[in-house]
């Protein structure tokens, strides 16, 4: 009985590691979190120095270019950070970064993340600013289930956890950036150290 | 106990660990399945032939950069046989415990 528990065991084990990609590290997730709360800080300084407390003047151009340049460098940073360690992970697992799962991957995520960038853009071109940080909450959380499939379960419900944030922060307008900075910052930090204890150590 | 399930073709590890994979996954590579099986060569060309002739996998051979690549993939009476196979395994060890 013994073999045969074990038989089952090492296939649920072999169906898992051909399917998914598991170099996904805990730290990626905790490095892309302190990237977005710094992110969030900075952008909340700004529009305390530009705006005071008052929300009486429209946003101008400078203003979306601002919000555009550091939403650029806030994703820049946060990928490269995200790849790095995920990059450290692999080599220790002896696979590749760039394999076929990782490809799946990157794929199922990359598709409701450009649209959402997409609209993102959109709505900003037209001055609509306040939704901004609830869509890319839900977007990224969409991606987050979509990717799911190819990589840990945990995933799925960090991504329910984001679109529930999102919506929240939709409706909840004035405090939307700290939405987004709970949803990328906190969530990220907690869910990868989760994942950091769970998986890597 | 349903003993008839017990397919020959997975009788040891290799080709259960070969028919798991299969079962997941649309197709994998000869080069994909023996860095996952951690196995040689001509050991996993055995067990691989043998599970073709009981018609369980399907083989395809094309050129990818002008290398020939050998992929395998489960046939349909293959995925049956496994997860009944599988089936098989779990009543065992439920009636066991």
């Amino acid at each position: 009985m013994e073999k045969h528990l074990q038989d089952l065991k090492e296939i649920r084990q072999l169906m898992e590691r051909s399917s998914k990609f598991l170099s996904l590290s805990g730290l990626s997730g905790i490095a892309v979190g302190i990237v977005a709360i710094v992110a969030a800080v900075f952008v909340y300084m700004r529009q305390l120095l530009v705006f005071g407390e008052s929300y009486s003047r429209y946003f101008n151009w400078a203003d979306r270019y601002f919000l555009i340049i550091a939403a650029i460098v806030t994703i820049v940073l946060a990928i490269i950070l995200g790849i790095f360690f995920t990059n450290q992970k692999a080599k220790k697992n002896k696979e590749k970064l760039w394999n076929k799962l990782s490809k799946k991957l990157v794929l199922a995520m990359g598709l409701p993340l450009i649209t959402g960038g997409f609209l993102c853009i959109a709505l900003l071109v037209h001055g609509i600013i306040w939704p901004l940080a609830g869509i890319t909450l839900v977007f990224y959380g969409m991606a987050l289930i979509n990717g799911s499939h190819y990589t840990y379960q945990d995933v799925y419900y960090l991504g329910i956890c984001e679109v529930i944030l999102g919506i929240i922060a939709l409706f909840w307008v004035g405090y939307s950036l700290l939405f987004w900075a709970i949803g990328f910052g906190v969530l990220h930090i907690v869910y990868g150290a989760r994942m950091y204890v769970k998986y890597d150590k | 106990m349903s003993l008839e399930h017990f397919h020959k073709a997975f009788e040891n590890k290799a080709r259960l660990g070969i028919m798991s994979i299969l079962m997941v996954r649309d197709n994998a590579t000869f080069g994909e399945l023996k860095e996952l099986l951690d196995m040689t060569d001509g050991n996993l060309a055995t067990h691989l032939k043998a599970i073709e002739k009981v018609g369980f996998l399907s083989v395809n051979k094309e050129f990818v950069d002008r290398k020939p690549q050998t992929s395998y993939a489960a046939t349909k009476s293959g995925r049956a046989a496994f997860e009944a196979h599988l089936k098989a395994l779990e009543e065992l060890i439920k009636n066991s415990l």
